[in-house]
């Protein structure tokens, strides 16, 4: 087994690793008691509009 | 819109015309809300533009512009 | 109580209406320090600064903005919990200050008011002066500090002059005696709840009478001057499109120089990296797999930016409000809420924003329904799908001399979406979610020259979230999605010694009789492969093949995902020696199994139409599941969306070929 090949598979269960965590932490906010703490994947941060209806 | 009395409202004021606000009618949130942007008895208010097809209009009350539908522009009784 | 010598530990609040200078005041005072969360439970933003005092750094809470703190709506009930002291986490503010602006006295002294029956130590920020005295009107600031028996400041939130003042009263009022809650007319606390808000406004016109001199002489209401052409009752609307279709003609033209310039780059570094690293595989997964998987997203930032740059003009000049003014009346009529504008309009950034802003709907049938129909506005993340399909086949071409083809096609998928919500919203309201009509009322405030810093702001955050998400979620995405492609090797070329040489017995002849480059041979036998052979028959009436397929199904992650597969895709099944090329190239090249073009713009229309219908990313579907507290309606809505995108599709697609233009 070259390098080559080792250093892929390890770079491959890194990034299986995020994207299961990924996945995972979507599949928490599923509670309504997190509030944004889990990313919900856009960026919860939303400019208020300036104008409010009342 | 078909007034509840035969008193007006604000939906009868033309554009371009000013009324005083004679009571705001209704126990809903529209009318408390109504009542805390200021709109309560002895206000004046302007009629200034409809929006398309006629609803919502834009109205100057206090010296800021608000925008509200015929229906509930229909709860503000006033004095012409 | 704080210690007041050591002054450090302060926690304040800022309360003041929506469009009085808030926010713009907030940043002044926070500088970059903030951080933005969310209430527990609840999707009230919290937002939360360091403030330098003169003893210290203070906690500065920015309060939503308000008109009432009766605690009628959600971000009233809140605001009034954070008064009083009441939310885990966060002490009892020791101050607030109200933010008041001068130029709309009345109404926002009304809130003032009611700060005084908490028996809290207040400040009044008295804003937007410049603007009150260009419209020659006058202020006898010391008169109304001894009237309300608050001090009262002077502060430019643009500029930041005042805050040094405002900190010394802040410190002075909290060091005074304790406040008592006190109500004007004393004893009102039974009295029905118009009869308070009629003491108030009392008080408040007396006060007001006293203090401010209105010059009537001038007509300044320019604002309304404005209006009278942008609102007008027949060509408001006309004009609204007109301005988005400038919009979109603007993120094409001054975007497409740096694309261009980012699409070479990525290229180039490709073609560095596997020239200089020794041929294998790793060499293979970073070509291949990241600069093509995340480069082909990253080309993309340019657009990203314009568009939220835009978004903000739109917002702080105040022209979103007459947008709202003008489609109310088409929104009311399909029985969607007034307070449903908002959530739509944040789903054009990100749908996840935006259907949680619906919890300020209190009719849950009119939030469900704007729940569901919010993945109808195009969000962000599909813009670089529209925008690579327009480029590819729909370049150059011109309308009216100088509007582009791409810019109506942009604003025609945008419209295709709202079109489809409209009819959705109508006919959900009809039958599943039947509830009576909702109110609207909304102040529309004057046109302002946008603040350019808090503009630039916004747009870097937004930029900076688009790459973070680039480099985290769409890397890993990207990295399985090559290994999908790319393993396992059919053995005819070796993976270990990277050899690709291949013997002519063992080139393979497709049934159509294709000779395969060996590349090829490699995409079709690997995992990824297999599985969109298996769903191709699903997907050939909309005239997609099996890799656009494959492309479809990873978008199901991210949207944006779309890109950085069909990157892959035609990366890995690219031979060694040839010269990288743009996605663009790329797609012109494709070709399908039997030899045919994988690509025409009829596809590139298709594909279009799919993305604007499809169910969106899984994050949508998770925050649906959150937010309406079943499975039910995310499913419906996988449902229902990804149904009506296919058959739009089919139609597209079929449609087209019978009028000639596959």
């Amino acid at each position: 087994m070259d390098i080559q090949l080792i250093s892929v598979l390890l770079i491959l269960v890194v990034a299986a690793f995020f994207a299961g965590r990924a996945v995972y932490r979507r599949a928490r906010s599923f509670s309504k008691k997190s509030g944004c703490e889990a990313d919900c994947g856009c960026g919860g941060k939303s400019k208020k509009l300036s104008s409010k209806p009342v | 819109m078909k007034s509840r009395s035969e008193k007006p409202t604000l939906t009868q004021v033309p554009i371009g015309s000013a009324a005083r606000v004679v009571a705001v009618n209704g126990t809903n949130r529209i009318a408390r809300r109504l009542m805390e942007m200021g709109v309560i008895p002895g206000v004046r208010l302007e009629v200034l533009k409809t929006a398309p097809f006629g609803d919502p209009i834009e109205v100057r009350v206090r010296g800021y512009n608000l925008a509200m539908r015929r229906s509930e522009a229909d709860a503000i009784e006033v004095a012409v | 109580m704080h210690d007041a010598a050591q002054g450090s530990g302060f926690t304040i609040a800022l309360a003041g209406n929506p469009n009085a200078g808030k926010t713009t005041l907030f940043n002044a005072l926070t500088g970059l320090k903030q951080k933005v969360a969310n209430y527990p439970g609840v999707t009230v933003e919290r937002k939360q600064g360091s403030w330098r005092l003169p003893q210290g750094t203070s906690d500065l809470i920015d309060l939503p903005g308000l008109y009432s703190l009766d605690a009628t709506s959600l971000d009233e009930q809140i605001a009034r919990e954070v008064i009083t002291g009441n939310v885990s986490g966060l002490a009892r503010p020791d101050a607030v200050v109200a933010v008041v602006d001068a130029t709309n006295l009345e109404r926002n002294l009304y809130l003032v008011t009611q700060l005084f029956e908490f028996g809290i130590p207040v400040v009044v920020a008295l804003t937007m002066i410049d603007v009150f005295e260009k419209q020659k009107h006058e202020i006898d600031t010391r008169k109304l500090e001894r009237l309300l028996n608050v001090p009262v400041v002077r502060v430019n939130a643009k500029t930041g002059r005042g805050r040094d003042e405002l900190a010394k009263k802040v410190i002075e009022v909290i060091r005074a005696r304790p406040q008592v809650p006190h109500e004007l007319n004393g004893g009102l606390a039974d009295q029905p709840q118009h009869a308070k808000i009629f003491a108030r406004y009392n008080f408040i016109s007396n006060v007001v009478q006293e203090t401010v001199r209105h010059n009537d002489k001038e007509d300044h209401r320019f604002s309304e001057k404005i209006d009278r052409v942008l609102t007008h009752k027949f060509f408001g609307l006309v004009i609204l499109v007109g301005v988005l279709l400038l919009l979109f003609q603007a993120i094409f033209s001054w975007a497409s120089l740096p694309m261009d310039l980012l699409d070479k780059g990525f290229g180039s570094l490709g073609d560095w990296l596997r020239a200089e690293m020794p041929a294998g595989v790793l060499t293979d997964l970073v070509v291949d797999g990241i600069v093509a998987g995340v480069g082909g997203v990253l080309v993309f930032l340019p657009q990203i930016l314009l568009l939220f740059l835009f978004i903000s003009l739109l917002e702080d000049t105040g022209y979103m409000a007459r947008a709202a003014f003008l489609l109310d009346r088409l929104m009311s009529r399909v029985g969607l809420h007034g307070k449903a504008f908002l959530p739509l309009m944040s789903s054009f950034a990100c749908a996840i924003p935006g259907i949680m802003a619906t919890r300020t709907i209190e009719s849950r049938r009119d939030r469900f329904a704007t729940i569901l129909i919010a993945p109808f506005m195009s969000c962000s993340a599909r813009l670089p799908v529209y925008s690579l399909m327009i480029a590819a086949f729909f370049a150059g071409k011109t309308v009216f001399g100088f509007v582009s083809v791409g810019a109506v096609l942009m604003l025609a998928m945008y419209s295709l979406g709202i079109f489809v919500a409209i009819v959705v919203a109508f006919i959900l309201k009809r039958t599943l979610l039947k509830a009576p009509p909702p109110p609207f009322l909304m102040e529309l405030p004057p046109y302002r020259v946008p603040n350019f810093r808090t503009v630039f702001q916004n747009m870097l955050t937004r930029a900076w979230l688009f790459v973070k998400r680039a480099g985290t979620v769409i890397l890993a995405i990207s990295i399985i999605l090559w290994a999908l492609m790319y393993f396992p090797r059919d053995g005819k070329s070796d993976a270990f010694t990277h050899d690709n040489n291949v013997a002519e017995s063992q080139t393979e002849v497709t049934p159509e009789g294709v000779t395969l480059t060996p590349e090829s041979q490699q995409i079709q036998h690997s995992f990824a492969g297999k599985l969109g052979h298996t769903i191709e028959p699903a997907i050939r009436p909309l005239g997609f093949d099996w890799k656009i397929g494959v492309a479809l199904i990873a978008s199901f992650a991210a949207r944006e995902v779309l890109v950085s597969t069909l990157s892959i895709i035609y990366n890995v099944g690219k031979d060694d020696d040839a010269q990288s090329q743009t996605l663009v190239q790329a797609l012109h090249d494709a070709k399908r199994d039997d030899g045919r073009p994988a690509w025409t713009p009829l596809t590139g229309l298709t594909l279009m139409v799919f993305f604007v219908l499809a169910m969106q990313c899984m994050s949508t579907v998770a925050v649906v599941r959150r937010e309406t507290n079943s499975w039910l309606w995310p499913i419906f809505m996988i449902t229902y969306m990804t149904g009506l995108a296919y058959v739009a599709a089919m139609l597209t697609f079929q449609g087209g070929m019978l009028l000639g233009f596959g």
